[in-house]
């Protein structure tokens, strides 16, 4: 399963509620209102759902930008 | 996955009790703001949840099984086993058991204990309550917590999630048929102990200064990295113990874990939504209690009058996870108790 960076970036800003297009893969997390507790899991999920890659959290935690998280998912995701 | 078959036992009733005491998303906004608890309902999918500080485990699951054995016409010392299974305790020692099988005028020959289960109880609680039984034998299985009184001040991990409710489950030895048969699978792992504990109040950490009184800490991230991984394997295993297909299953009784888990693992499973009815919007997460209050709750009329085909999942703290698949019919639930302040 693989995913366009356009296609993760969409995702991400289902997940912190906000409209398509607003995150641009620049970001960093604690500057995004919306990314929080709740986020996180729904992050494993839609990783789960989408790649069937399970993320594992202790990762995630760690991720501080939104290219973190994209590098937990590295190798699914194409231009 | 070790599994165990029983045999030649019935679940002869299920009731459940639950504090009248509601508390709503307006109580959430009281805490977290009007925003953030929208946000949090929706997270959870609990709406509602029943707390009340004053009453204890033991008083639900009291409740229950004095309707249950009332409704069911049982004397009371017919019952030859006592299990009270919770992680709300009334006390360090004794076990709460003993207390209930006094407080329910419960023959002096019976068998009781205390086991220390939660989110994976109610399948460990039959399999240990059925293994019991001799030919001839009953045996009350009484499964709840009262988490509401481990919750952290301002803690949004748990608070907008936990409910309190208590059950009693009554098991027959029974002459075979086709619905005597319970199968059971269950796992542990307790490397993901920490992500769901309460440091204090035991033994190991008593001088503890990272957690306040006894309250519980929860990582919602590493429960559900936990649920994804093992539940799937955990359904597909217990359908294989029992021979069904997914299809030939009625309803799948999960642990009330929370909302969007449950869709999840739902979808993951390709079980449809309709097949896994849901208590938590109304009740919240009620720890070993949620898989009979789902029963009792969204269940009733189905458990009275038809045979069906139910498995019933428990997973959680611990790690510990476990299942059981099982047919029940003409089942006595009387209607949910709801309990006044003491």
């Amino acid at each position: 399963m693989i995913m366009t960076k356009a296609g993760f970036y969409n995702i991400l800003d289902d997940i912190i509620e906000e409209d398509p297009g607003t995150i641009s893969g620049d970001e960093l997390l604690a500057d995004l209102e919306g990314w929080d507790s709740l986020s996180v899991v729904a992050f494993i999920a839609a990783m789960d759902k989408h790649l069937g890659v399970a993320v594992t959290p202790k990762k995630l935690v760690e991720a501080a930008s939104v290219a973190d998280l994209m590098d937990l998912v590295a190798g699914q995701i194409t231009d | 996955m070790p599994v165990a078959t029983i045999n030649d036992v019935q679940v002869k009733g299920i009731a459940c009790a639950v504090p009248k005491r509601r508390e709503t998303e307006s109580d959430l906004a009281a805490v977290f703001g009007e925003k953030e608890s929208r946000r949090l309902v929706k997270g959870t999918g609990v709406s509602e949840r029943r707390v009340d500080l004053s009453l204890c485990t033991s008083d639900l699951c009291f409740s229950a099984a004095d309707s249950l054995l009332d409704e069911l016409g049982w004397e009371r010392d017919s019952i030859d086993h006592l299990i009270f299974l919770s992680q709300s305790p009334d006390y360090h020692l004794p076990a709460t058991a003993c207390i209930l099988q006094d407080r329910l005028e419960l023959s002096t020959d019976c068998s009781a204990f205390d086991v220390n289960l939660g989110c994976s109880g109610y399948p460990y609680g039959l399999w240990l309550a059925g293994k019991l039984l001799e030919p001839g034998q009953r045996s009350l299985l009484l499964v709840g917590d009262t988490q509401s009184k481990y919750l952290a001040e301002e803690d949004r991990s748990t608070i907008p999630l936990f409910g309190d409710a208590g059950s009693a489950t009554a098991l027959e030895c029974s002459v075979p048929t086709e619905s005597s048969k319970i199968f059971c699978s269950f796992g542990t792992d307790g490397a993901g102990s920490d992500n769901i504990i309460i440091k204090n109040g035991g033994f190991r950490a008593q001088c503890d200064k990272e957690y306040k009184r006894g309250e519980i800490y929860m990582d919602g991230a590493e429960v559900f990295g936990f649920a994804i991984q093992r539940v799937g394997p955990l359904i597909e295993n217990i359908l294989n113990i029992a021979n069904w297909t997914a299809e030939e299953c009625d309803d799948f009784i999960f642990h009330q874990a929370n909302g969007f888990m449950l869709k999840h693992i739902a979808e993951k499973a390709e079980i449809p939504l309709e097949k896994i009815p849901m208590s938590l919007n109304k009740f919240g997460n009620n720890s070993s209690a949620s898989i009979p209050l789902t029963l009792v709750t969204e269940r009733a009329e189905e458990l009275r009058n038809q045979s069906r085909n139910y498995v019933m999942v428990g997973f959680g703290v611990g790690w510990s996870w476990g299942a059981a698949a099982i047919k029940m019919g003409s089942v006595c639930v009387p209607d949910l108790i709801e309990i006044d302040s003491l």
